[in-house]
């Protein structure tokens, strides 16, 4: 039996805490055991995919740096909320990573799709 | 034991908060005591994050609050529940068994040993076997 696909929710922005980069380090896991992610971005982290992240002053590694490693672990594509965006004021354009754009609906449908969810 | 009508089912709990600091640990705590009351199983306790100083040995508690993690280690070692702390979330923590107090000679072993210290693949596994995922924190 195929291994039913892992939906990871990523809702956090990527620093003041550590939700983004444990919800990261769960899809690398994952993938490593040959598992197919679903990683959706809503709410505040959508902050996580802007490109230009400069973490020079904070003592932290730049997220968005990691997140672009996820296609080298066969994780092609990122789900992104588009109102999660517009709310934000931020365009796709500048988003670092290829994402998927999706409308309320289609997220429902995403994370109803079967398979276990992890929303850190 | 489980309503009939209610099949037992496998869980996976994951804990990403640390006892002290928000309630989410011990709601955790609370929700995994009625699961196994009710007559459902828990197939993998994880400790992630925060949540890995539920697997503290050496946390003192005032005697009028709860000692979370000593009441963690009960409920473990009375159900034989597979408990796993995070090792990258528990190292960072000062969380460490004797094979990682040994590694990075720390000269001391902070972690119940209930509770062992693992990788995220642990996590992984369980995903498989387990039939409800639930998260605190």
């Amino acid at each position: 039996m195929a291994k039913r696909p892992l939906t990871l929710i990523a809702r956090r922005a990527p620093y003041g805490g550590d939700g983004a980069r444990q919800t990261l380090d769960i899809a690398f896991a994952a993938a490593v055991f040959e598992r197919d992610v679903r990683y959706l971005f809503i709410g505040d982290g959508v902050y996580q995919l802007l490109r230009g992240q400069d973490t020079a002053g904070i003592a932290a590694k730049p997220h968005v740096a990691a997140l672009e490693t996820l296609e080298l672990y066969g994780i092609e594509t990122v789900y992104v909320l588009k109102s999660a965006l517009n709310e934000r004021g931020i365009e796709p354009s500048e988003l670092a990573l290829a994402a998927t754009l999706v409308d309320e609906a289609q997220l429902q449908t995403l994370i109803e799709g079967g398979g276990p969810i992890i929303n850190l | 034991m489980a309503d009939s009508a209610q099949p037992a089912l496998r869980y996976l709990v994951i804990v990403n908060a640390a006892p002290q600091s928000s309630e989410a640990a011990l709601s955790a705590y609370r929700f995994a005591t009625a699961l196994l009351d009710q007559g459902h199983s828990i197939e993998q306790l994880f400790f992630y994050g925060d949540g890995a100083h539920n697997a503290s040995a050496v946390t003192v508690m005032p005697q009028d609050e709860p000692n979370l993690p000593a009441l963690w280690h009960a409920l473990i070692e009375e159900h034989a529940i597979t408990s796993t702390a995070c090792v990258s979330s528990a190292i960072r923590r000062g969380i460490v068994d004797e094979t990682e107090s040994n590694r990075h000679e720390l000269n001391a072993i902070t972690c119940y040993p209930s509770s062992e210290i693992g990788g995220l693949g642990q996590l992984i596994a369980a995903l498989d076997s387990a039939e409800r995922v639930i998260s605190f924190g």
